[in-house]
């Protein structure tokens, strides 16, 4: 990387930092610390071809959404076993329950970061099945199914998102939680 | 208001919470050059993984290769497989946080290098035969959501770090250990534990744990007639282990009380984690211009030091072999003015009590002893940097000492930041207590 591509790299991580922030922080579920390592670690692999990238912003948040996913898949493999049903919102207060913006990010939280990441791609991003699909390189059924898998998860833990469902042709299709 | 458009402005406001650093660039330009040179090392992490994230995936080999074990492994002791490596990746946050509005706090409460990773409130449970004794139920930090989540452990104690909580389940004293994730609350190892403990304590550097262990729970009592009188059972606190936590191995060494009404507190590490402390363990029976080091003898035929009544009570010091030390020069005025805080940072001070009648708690010299400051506070109970701690500060014109809050205040004891929710009364079950842990 010469001079001119570090001013240029400098410029896209200060312009576009918040952005990708935002994103990195609901990808593992509201962690600062695990944000700001994914985003780092993401612009240190951007920084290293940069000259090789056409468009920045698309290759950093790709690069996130695979990252994020694949560094915590052995953990995550294992946590979903443990936990064979969906969790209950354990120690959320019984005075708060009726909170429903702290039930859901911790419902949200304890999605693994697959389901989260499809969650952040369909509602935040507000992304189309099929470039869900390419984005996490998996075919469109699998959206469909991690997504419902996901949304069943947070139906199970926050009843205040009874009615949430991805639109579907057959509700036999839905992913049990 | 429409589930989906529930999630989606959730998902938006949560998203708005993240903070941006401003070194970003940097941290990823010297990220890559730093790791050049590690490329070939770190095969499995894979060139760009953050140390953070090696921390992560050291999970036991067994959990990682065999499916069949992953279950068994959350009930059962563990190999002797690395589970953990827990000491902080990076500089931690620094940033104040605070809850005024919730007592007890519902989202975090971090001060400089120190955060509240749980809390417990405790309360007064019955027993059969009239007895009572007291349980805590903890409340610990969930960084996802930056509250405070109920746990059912019975006593923990978070690891430097904020990554892992050390927990005793069921009745205490307990028979076993168990390390979590305090990211995901699940239990990545059970270690046994030869006696039974009722306190257990991460080492600084959070490699280690220190338990106390007691022949049998030494907070029951037997309520007498009148309100407030109570008659305490003969309880003997039996030693400590010192458990490593990578390996599952927890070593035994035997500190026998000597009476069933004293030396039950439980033992602590001095700042360095070097040694581990009995406060007020032994007392000073030797002539006031004896060397201290000659506490380090035991009597003839006795493990440890001997109880004599009459002497100051003094701190005994035992290496991680649960040997004699001499006390540590920097602790010599520290250890005998004991305030939670204890040294500085830097070494430099130690947290004292101040003039009565009070309030007022001091900052020393660590080895003159000379003040530094005087705060207008109850108690000082952590350094959050060298130059300000998180101490209890007391309401109004402090008519009752019980009635307090976590306050952040300077040496000078100027400047003062509320961290907390006045407790109504500390005294009282039912109300809260603080871990303070370094993040």
């Amino acid at each position: 990387m010469d001079a001119a591509e570090e001013r240029r790299f400098r410029e896209f991580v200060s312009a576009r930092s918040p952005a990708l922030m935002r994103l990195g922080y609901l990808l593992t579920g509201g962690d600062q610390h695990a944000a700001e390592d994914l985003l780092q670690t993401v612009l240190a692999k951007a920084a290293a071809r940069w000259s090789h990238i056409d468009d920045p912003e698309a290759y950093v948040r790709q690069a996130m959404y695979r990252q994020q996913v694949s560094w915590w898949r052995l953990a995550w493999r294992r946590r979903e076993t443990v936990v064979a049903s969906a969790p209950e919102v354990e120690g959320v207060d019984e005075s708060h329950r009726s909170d429903v913006r702290l039930v859901l990010r911790a419902a949200l939280a304890r999605l693994t970061p697959r389901q989260r990441a499809m969650i952040v791609l369909r509602y935040f991003e507000d992304l189309p099945e099929a470039e869900v699909a390419r984005v996490m390189a998996c075919s469109v059924g699998t959206v469909r199914s991690t997504t419902n898998r996901s949304l069943a998860r947070l139906r199970a833990i926050a009843p205040e998102l009874a009615d949430l469902r991805v639109p579907t042709a057959d509700p036999l299709e839905e992913a049990p939680a | 208001m429409n589930p989906e458009t529930m999630l989606r402005q959730e998902l938006r406001e949560w998203a708005d919470e993240a903070r941006v650093p401003h070194d970003l660039a940097d941290r990823a330009l010297r990220h890559r050059r730093g790791r050049r040179g590690l490329r070939m090392a770190v095969l499995t992490a894979g060139a760009t993984a953050a140390v953070t994230v090696a921390a992560l995936l050291t999970v036991p080999g067994a959990l990682r290769d065999d499916p069949a074990r992953r279950d068994e492994a959350a009930t059962a002791t563990t190999t002797s497989d690395p589970v953990i490596s827990p000491a902080p990746a990076e500089p931690a946050a620094t940033d104040v946080r605070t809850d005024t509005e919730n007592s007890p706090p519902r989202n975090l409460i971090a001060a400089g290098r120190i955060a509240v990773s749980a809390y417990y409130v405790w309360r007064n449970e019955r027993l059969p035969g009239g007895r009572q004794r007291t349980a805590w139920t903890w409340y610990l930090y969930d960084p996802r959501t930056e509250t405070y989540q109920r746990t059912g452990w019975s006593w923990l104690d978070v690891s430097p770090g904020l990554r892992y909580a050390a927990v005793l389940e069921g009745e205490l004293p307990s028979r076993r250990v168990g390390i979590v994730d305090v990211a995901t609350r699940e239990v990545l190892r059970w270690i046994d534990l030869d006696q039974p403990v009722m306190r257990v304590l991460w080492s600084p550097d959070g490699t280690r744990l220190l338990t106390t262990a007691y022949d049998t729970d030494p907070t029951i009592v037997i309520p007498g007639r009148q309100e407030g009188s109570f008659t305490v059972p003969e309880t003997y606190r039996l030693g400590f282990h010192v458990v490593d936590v990578n390996a599952g191995r927890a070593r035994f060494h035997a500190v026998p009380s000597e009476r069933p009404d004293g030396g039950l507190r439980p033992f602590v590490w001095t700042p360095d984690g070097n040694l581990i402390m009995d406060r007020y363990g032994g007392r000073e029976t030797l002539p006031a211009d004896h060397d201290l080091d000659d506490l380090a003898r035991p009597e003839p035929g006795k493990p440890g030091i001997a109880v004599r009544a009459g002497g100051e009570p003094v701190t005994v010091y035992y290496d991680l072999d649960g040997r004699v030390r001499p006390e540590p020069a920097e602790l010599r005025l520290a250890a005998r003015a004991w305030q939670e805080a204890g040294l500085s940072p830097d070494g430099t001070m130690y947290a004292d009590s101040g003039a009565p009648p009070g309030p007022e708690t001091t900052v020393r010299d660590v080895r003159t002893g000379e003040v530094k400051g005087v705060q207008r506070m109850l108690q000082l109970v952590a350094w959050a940097d060298n130059e300000n701690l998180i101490a209890w500060g007391c309401a109004g014109g402090c008519s009752n000492e019980f009635n307090n809050a976590l306050v952040l205040v300077s040496v000078d004891g100027r400047r003062t930041v509320q961290l907390s929710a006045y407790r109504a009364n500390s005294q009282r079950p039912g109300s809260w207590g603080p871990l303070l842990t370094r993040r």
